[in-house]
């Protein structure tokens, strides 16, 4: 197994051992433990499957590392430009957002605009310069 | 095809109209009194954008720097840069969300918003001279 995998397979471990520490620990709030848990079994299953997809072989060459620099980079200044929007808006009182709303819809137009600019990178082939 | 150019200039163009725009509508619109402030901004925002633009393509010409200027290791540099901000300041929202949502750091969203901002800025900056110091991205 890949060092990448096997630390990414540990790693899941710990969080999930640190979510079920949590949930037994601190009862009260049943949220933290959770998304930890979440986290782990997410980071525990993505690396299983890139095991058993690539095995010891390579899962990226040059030209997907470059779609995928390429996509995070415009999803950046998407996420720049939503943010400059959203503290806008809020300043000048048009949206009024709550603190748990406004990271939410962060991580949602950081996530998502990533997986669409570097599916539309992929799909074009190569990146344009 | 349009060249990356008249794209930029059209979003300037679109901006400062939309500004405008908003202007002439506002007794329609809700909040109307904050209308003009965002007009003012966009308006701003656009004409300065299409100066801007034009300004460093018409230095561009004079000077004929473009090719020399934006070549294939600045790019990279320019793309890797940018992803590593991406993946810190994505790592940097999932933890503000995390300690708040468990009422470990309570905050506003304003101050959340902000924080998140000057992350992916900082961390930009912070790469972006790293990676110009380096001068290459090697095996990464």
């Amino acid at each position: 197994m890949k060092s990448k995998n096997s630390c990414r397979i540990i790693t899941g471990a710990l969080i999930i051992t640190g979510g079920i520490i949590t949930l037994l620990v601190i009862p009260e709030t049943p949220s933290l433990g959770t998304m930890l848990l979440a986290g782990g079994i997410a980071f525990l299953v993505s690396s299983v499957i890139n095991h058993r997809k690539y095995g010891d072989e390579p899962d990226s060459d040059e030209r997907s590392r470059k779609i995928a620099a390429y996509g995070l980079s415009r999803a950046w200044m998407t996420g720049v430009l939503f943010m400059f929007c959203l503290i806008w808006l809020d300043a000048l009182g048009m949206l009024r957002l709550g603190t748990q709303n406004a990271l939410v819809a962060s991580v949602l137009v950081l996530a998502f605009s990533a997986v669409i600019y570097q599916a539309w990178l992929f799909r074009k082939g190569d990146v344009g310069i | 095809m349009m060249t990356t150019l008249r794209w930029k200039l059209l979003i300037g163009c679109c901006a400062t109209v939309v500004g405008v725009l908003l202007i002439l509508i506002r007794d329609w619109l809700p909040q109307s009194q904050k209308i003009p402030l965002l007009s003012i901004l966009l308006i701003m925002g656009g004409l300065s954008y299409v100066v801007f633009v034009l300004m460093k393509s018409w230095y561009d010409k004079k000077s004929d720097v473009s090719e020399v200027i934006e070549d294939e290791r600045i790019l990279k540099i320019k793309a890797y840069t940018f992803m590593k901000a991406f993946l810190f300041s994505f790592t940097i929202v999932c933890i503000l969300g995390i300690l708040n949502f468990s009422r470990l750091w309570v905050m506003d969203a304003r101050s959340a918003i902000m924080i998140v901002i000057f992350t992916m800025g900082g961390s930009s900056l912070l790469l972006s001279w790293y990676y110009n110091r380096q001068g290459d991205i090697n095996g990464k």
